[in-house]
């Protein structure tokens, strides 16, 4: 049965917002009376939804929505708000409550807005829960050179890095910086075969060339094959580009002072530094990537 | 238009840069910045800009590119010969560039005030 927490410091309004929420007999309802106790109650309670109300003393409930979001960021908020305060709820709902009710209305809105957020919030929580029994999950991309595809491709491999247990949050942004590397590499020097040196020079020739890269053969044409293999033990990702490929052990070390001004080789030591493990084929055109499980499993 | 990069003046002479990247890492895509990259470039030739500040604190992790442009940017206050610092670093960031070593050949500071007050000291 769903958990929903209402914060009121009012007795009054406390029982009259829990009198309609239980009234269906499907939800449980609990409640605090500030803000503090409701972080409190959060924390133990883990409810699906909290209800706020927007003036309290203390922590107001535009305070407790941003508490909320930074400390709980799955628990959806609904303020109910006074005539007057619409500025306030409008500044709420940037800051992140999931919607509001007059308190005005909250006799005929209320039941059906919780209802609304609540659907959305099971269904999250299902997903989640599937995505969480998710043994293994291996899955191919052939991509062309737009760089506007790396961005959702690499929230993807987070999510489902994520969900399915190889690494926690901090750990999941270094997944994501070593696979931008990688991908980078392969669309621009790989297909496009772009040199770090034309990068470093005069910004407005790089473009240029890119553009013409871009749109003329054999490069346009080339793509790149993209193999992600997860599990909770590790995370092997494979990178294939159609460009000439290349020799790493001929780059320079990024880390020597001679070479620190220089931008060949960055991209490869971030993905050292944040992989268990960087193999190139002979050709060097095709990269394995390799992450061991950043959380022990129980 | 979104803007990417916010430059702000720290003294009433215009000597010290703070210079922001609002762009997110993901959002950081091929010429996207151009025009204002250009724009900072312009002001950066100005003799009496002789100091930069990154203030780095909308930006929790970068990559490559990224360093690449700081590069850029450090290379030319340091041929004035100027000074350059980030503030704000994540712990991310900082992991980023302890490994490409720059850490060693940059000042970094925990804020933007002590960055300035620093910078503000320093030939």
């Amino acid at each position: 049965m769903p958990t929903v927490l209402v914060v009121d410091d009012s007795l009054v309004d406390r029982r009259l917002v829990g009198g309609i929420l239980a009234h269906s007999g499907d939800l449980q309802v609990e409640f605090a009376s500030d803000g503090e106790e409701a972080l409190q109650r959060i924390a133990a309670l883990a409810p699906h939804l909290v209800l706020t109300d927007l003036v309290m003393p203390g922590m107001t409930g535009l305070e407790l929505v941003s508490e909320i979001r930074q400390r709980f960021a799955n628990v959806p908020v609904i303020l109910m708000t006074a005539k007057g305060s619409e500025d306030v709820a409008l500044q709420a709902l940037r800051a992140g409550a999931a919607s509001y009710v007059p308190k005005s209305q909250i006799s005929t809105l209320l039941r059906e807005t919780v209802s609304t957020v609540l659907s959305a919030v099971m269904e999250k929580r299902g997903q989640q829960q599937l995505m969480s029994l998710i043994d293994q999950a291996s899955v191919s991309f052939v991509l062309s050179n737009d760089a506007a595809m790396i961005p959702p491709f690499i929230s993807y491999v987070q999510d489902l890095a994520l969900q399915i247990g190889l690494c926690d949050s901090s750990d999941s942004l270094r997944v994501a910086i070593a696979l931008e590397e990688a991908l980078r590499n392969a669309m621009f020097h790989g297909n496009l075969e772009i040199s770090s040196e034309l990068r470093e020079g005069d910004s407005a020739i790089y473009r240029d060339v890119l553009h013409s890269r871009l749109n003329s053969e054999p490069y346009c044409s080339r793509k790149l094959y993209v193999q992600v293999s997860v599990s909770r033990e590790i995370g092997e990702f494979i990178i294939r580009d159609e460009g000439p490929g290349f020799d790493p052990s001929t780059l320079p070390d990024p880390t020597d002072p001679e070479n620190i001004e220089k931008a060949c080789g960055r991209g490869l030591l971030l993905m050292r530094t944040f992989m268990n493990r960087v193999d190139y084929n002979r050709t060097g055109n095709q990269v394995t990537l390799t992450k061991q499980a950043s959380i022990v499993q129980a | 238009m979104s803007k990417n990069i916010l430059i702000e003046e720290a003294d009433a002479e215009g000597k010290t840069l703070i210079v922001s990247p609002l762009f997110t890492y993901r959002a950081f895509a091929e010429g996207d910045i151009a025009a204002e990259w250009a724009a900072l470039e312009e002001r950066l030739t100005l003799p009496h800009v002789d100091k930069v500040i990154i203030d780095l604190s909308a930006l929790p992790f970068f990559g490559s590119t990224v360093l690449e442009w700081m590069v850029k940017i450090w290379k030319r206050v340091k041929d004035k010969p100027g000074q350059f610092a980030l503030c704000n670093v994540s712990p991310v960031g900082m992991q980023i560039l302890q490994a490409a070593r720059l850490h060693t050949v940059w000042q970094l500071f925990p804020s933007r005030a002590d960055a300035v007050t620093t910078l503000a000291s320093q030939p």
